[in-house]
């Protein structure tokens, strides 16, 4: 993404799933050119039984990029030992009136959780995906209804099967 | 001549106005507050006098001392005897307490031509003014404000009030956050510090802090306008009718 | 690569030159290590590759690959070392002037080769503080045990050349269950008289629960003058060790540093690292930590401050490769004029590590256009019990701090002075020895009041 414009805003949000052997690769370029630009990114990653996520992921601010402001977030949920989870974020900046943040955590669906929403009353797959969604929430709420009724669809089918 | 002359004073900030012409006049000894609802311009007034860099002035004058105070920088500003208390004092991790107030301290008397203390003497001066404002000594050892509560910031504020004794005290809700016993605790330092020659300018939303400071002069701001000054029992009626109830009519006050 | 030339052959053929000559010969282990890693080097020539080279994106070597520089020869004039000392009492302390032992500013110069052999090969009452030449003699067991056993000629081209030179350097070794309270210094100073280079090496051993404090710093005696500084230390921690180390680099805003450190942590062993990179042209500190058994922890800290001219690079490794370790990294630069600055921070969790407890953040001050940084926290993660966070921040000083500050009367310059010294505090606060972190702390003050050259 180019932020080319004065005051122009880039904003990339993804939500990756990997289970059994995948890999997934997610991520995306950010160049501030433009004065006063701001971006955002928000990486949600969930990898269960060998699933391996990357995110990868450049925020560039250009030398005449006055007032630039980024604010990136990459957050992994693991769910079983094998699991993995990959955060390579590149972050150059040449303008010293911009503001550049990165974070990024990894958690993992607990047993306390789990055991947590049995005890109310919840299936153990329905346990993590509820789980699941609140992880996600941040991302698919961005979405369009249509898109984020869907992206909950392919979550819930996508994980049936990898509760160990 | 009044300490402090506001006349006509505008204001705006990222190209809106909040200030619409503002005349004001604070003599020593007197204690004036200013009142008004949220977003009526008490915070920019408080601001724009101590200097904040956020805020244009765009018309008027304001006078301190004789002295012109709009082309100062904040800094002189503060060697010349106003203080801001802040609403929200900013945290400043890193920044241990004993330097920052010494190095403010040592300025003040350097702006008037008085030797700067040594260490020792201004940990000195330190101790009895920390435990004047009955505050934990090992605050000065930690950086500013860093993980205080809201009630040890204002305290806070309170101190370094009593290091560098000002003449013009501007207080930006000084009581926001404060439960009972924090509140009664400040505002006994302020007004501990505040013998002859000195004027203070209380902003507020509420009239609660008013009971303990006791200001003889009430201006109600709304709209970036005072639109009415009194004295005490105007801070009643506020309490009664609610800063609309006291708006006179036609006057253009709410924004 | 067209169009530039760089020194590889030079640098071998010195590498010949250094092994015909008799001072230099060792033992034949320490000889097959050496050309060993100068086979490396030969293999893998300085990283200059501008393409396809993410270890060195962000830092061109080619300053470094091209300079002409001969080994240094021992420096005739006096030195004064006073500007460098630390202000307390320290269990011992050596000193390297262009690369060569200055015992005149060492404490217990031992003169007799018997005398040495006792001093060095003393156990239990003290630590053993001592020239490595004199450890490889007099065949101290660690020495080879671990010399090139860390810092593998693979880990790096640099890293084998320096051990392609590996002669002299320093030797520290805490006996198992001793607790030294007074640091060790270990302090390498360059003249500026010639500019050469020096391979300057550091082995040390801590023994199982063992405690110390150990103090390394490169000092320039001129601002201007430098050479090529390509520093290695191997760190070794057994079992329960504790180990306190800082390092303080202020070469010569013209020389070239490149420095890699090798830990390697035992069972319940705790290393607390902070290192202030101040001065150098350009300079890659690498410093690479294994957290090789449960319970081993890392408390890494850094700070790089660069100005005018300067480049200074750290990349960072943590390896956690068995379940139970923690890492807390935290690293800060700010950048001036036109000062770049690098961060690159891995953290490895390997399979199986669960329980893993990895915090990393990097924070970036840039004080003036053409200031500039890139910076790199990278996570890996292989397991999944495990408690990670890591972030990287780029800003100025905080406006609503400055203006704070000012309305107390403080004017614009010491306003940000403070500030910026506030913003280091969270690195040197790490720093647990009282007086290294106030020498640390004058040090950073020193430097940020130099006028800017």
């Amino acid at each position: 993404m180019l932020l080319q414009g004065d005051g122009s805003v880039g904003e990339f949000y993804s939500v990756a799933l990997t289970k059994a052997r995948q890999q997934a690769d997610t991520g995306t370029k950010m160049t501030h050119i433009g004065k006063n630009t701001t971006s955002r990114i928000i990486s949600k990653g969930i990898s269960a039984g060998h699933g391996q996520n990357t995110y990868r992921g450049l925020v560039k601010v250009l030398p005449g990029a006055e007032g630039a402001r980024n604010f990136t977030q990459c957050d992994s949920l693991l769910i079983g030992e094998r699991a993995g989870a990959h955060t390579v974020p590149y972050i150059e900046v040449a303008n010293p009136s911009a503001s550049v943040e990165h974070e990024a955590s990894t958690t993992k669906v607990s047993e306390e959780q789990l055991f947590f929403c049995q005890q109310r009353g919840l299936s153990r797959e329905d346990a993590q995906s509820l789980i699941i969604n609140g992880f996600v929430r941040e991302v698919v709420r961005r979405l369009p209804l249509e898109f984020a009724v869907e992206a909950d669809r392919l979550l819930a089918m996508n994980l049936e099967g990898t509760v160990g | 001549m009044a300490m402090l002359e506001v006349r006509g004073l505008r204001a705006e900030v990222n190209g809106v106005e909040i200030l619409k012409g503002i005349d004001l006049e604070v003599n020593t000894g007197e204690t004036h507050a200013i009142m008004g609802p949220n977003g009526s311009g008490k915070s920019t007034l408080a601001n724009v006098l101590a200097g904040h860099p956020n805020y244009a002035v765009t018309g008027g004058s304001v006078t301190f001392e004789g002295r012109d105070l709009l082309a100062m920088a904040a800094e002189e500003r503060a060697r010349a005897g106003l203080f801001l208390s802040f609403q929200h004092p900013v945290e400043i991790p890193g920044v241990r307490m004993e330097h920052f107030l010494r190095a403010a301290y040592n300025e003040a008397r350097k702006a008037a031509g008085e030797p700067e203390l040594d260490v020792l003497k201004f940990d000195r001066l330190l101790r009895t003014k920390v435990k004047g404002v009955n505050m934990d000594p090992a605050f000065t050892k930690r950086s500013v404000n860093e993980g205080f509560s809201g009630g040890e910031k204002k305290r806070n504020e309170v101190l370094q009030m009593a290091v560098l004794t000002p003449r013009l005290r501007i207080l930006d809700e000084i009581d926001s956050g404060l439960d009972v016993d924090a509140l009664r605790d400040v505002a006994g330092g302020v007004n501990e510090l505040g013998g002859p020659g000195t004027a203070t300018l209380v902003v507020t939303h509420y009239e609660r802090i008013l009971n303990y400071l006791n200001p003889g002069f009430i201006h109600v701001l709304m709209g970036g306008r005072i639109v009415r000054s009194g004295g005490r029992e105007l801070a009643q009626l506020i309490e009664q009718h609610g800063y609309e109830g006291i708006a006179p009519s036609g006057a253009d006050a709410a924004s | 690569m067209t169009g530039i030339r760089t020194r590889e052959a030079d640098y071998l053929a010195a590498h010949e030159a250094f092994e015909r000559n008799g001072a230099s010969a060792g033992p034949t282990w320490l000889r097959e290590r050496r050309r060993a890693a100068a086979a490396e080097f030969r293999r893998v020539g300085f990283p200059v590759a501008r393409r396809g080279n993410e270890a060195w994106k962000y830092t061109d070597v080619r300053r470094i690959a091209t300079r002409a520089l001969g080994l240094a020869t021992p420096f005739a004039g006096a030195v004064d070392a006073a500007p460098y000392d630390l202000p307390c009492p320290r269990v011992h302390q050596l000193v390297f002037v262009d690369g060569h032992y200055a015992p005149a500013l060492s404490t217990e110069p031992p003169s007799e080769a018997g005398q040495r052999a006792e001093v060095l090969g003393r156990r239990g009452d003290g630590p053993v503080v001592g020239r490595l030449v004199d450890a490889v003699e007099y065949r101290l067991p660690l020495a080879e045990e671990h010399l090139g056993t860390l810092a593998r000629p693979e880990t790096g081209a640099f890293t084998a050349l320096n051990t392609a030179f590996v002669h002299d350097g320093a030797y520290v070794a805490i006996p198992a269950g001793l607790a030294v309270a007074e640091p060790v210094y270990l302090l390498f100073i360059t003249t500026g008289a010639q500019a050469a280079v020096t391979h300057p090496r550091v082995l040390l051993h801590a023994g199982r629960d063992a405690s110390a404090t150990v103090v390394v710093a490169h000092e320039s005696l001129a601002p201007q003058g430098g050479g090529f500084t390509n520093a290695v230390a191997e760190v070794v921690l057994d079992p329960g060790a504790s180990l306190r180390m800082v390092s303080i680099q202020r070469e010569a805003r013209d020389a070239q540093h490149v420095a890699a450190t090798h830990a390697h942590l035992g069972r319940d062993a705790r290393l607390a690292w902070a290192s202030l990179d101040l001065g150098g042209g350009l300079v890659r500190r690498e410093t690479n930590v294994t957290l090789a058994a449960p319970g081993a922890s890392v408390d890494l800290a850094g700070l790089y401050v660069a100005g005018a001219g300067q480049h200074i690079d750290n990349h960072t490794y943590i390896d956690h490769a068995v379940p139970d370790t923690a890492s807390d990294e935290l690293f800060k630069g700010i950048l001036d004029a036109d000062g770049h600055g690098v961060f690159a921070g891995q953290v490895l969790v390997r399979p199986d590590a669960q329980r893993t407890d990895a915090r990393q953040m990097n924070k970036n001050l840039l004080l003036a256009p053409g200031a500039q940084v890139d910076t790199q926290p990278m996570l890996e993660i292989f397991a999944d019990d495990v408690r990670c966070t890591h972030g990287a921040a780029v800003g100025q000083l905080d406006q609503a701090a400055l203006f704070y500050l000012k309305s107390r009367g403080l004017g614009d310059a010491a306003a940000r002075r403070l500030l910026t010294h506030g913003f280091v505090a969270e690195v040197l606060t790490r720093i647990s020895d009282d007086a290294v972190r106030q020498y640390a702390d004058a040090a950073v003050l020193a430097h940020l009041d130099a006028p800017t050259p």
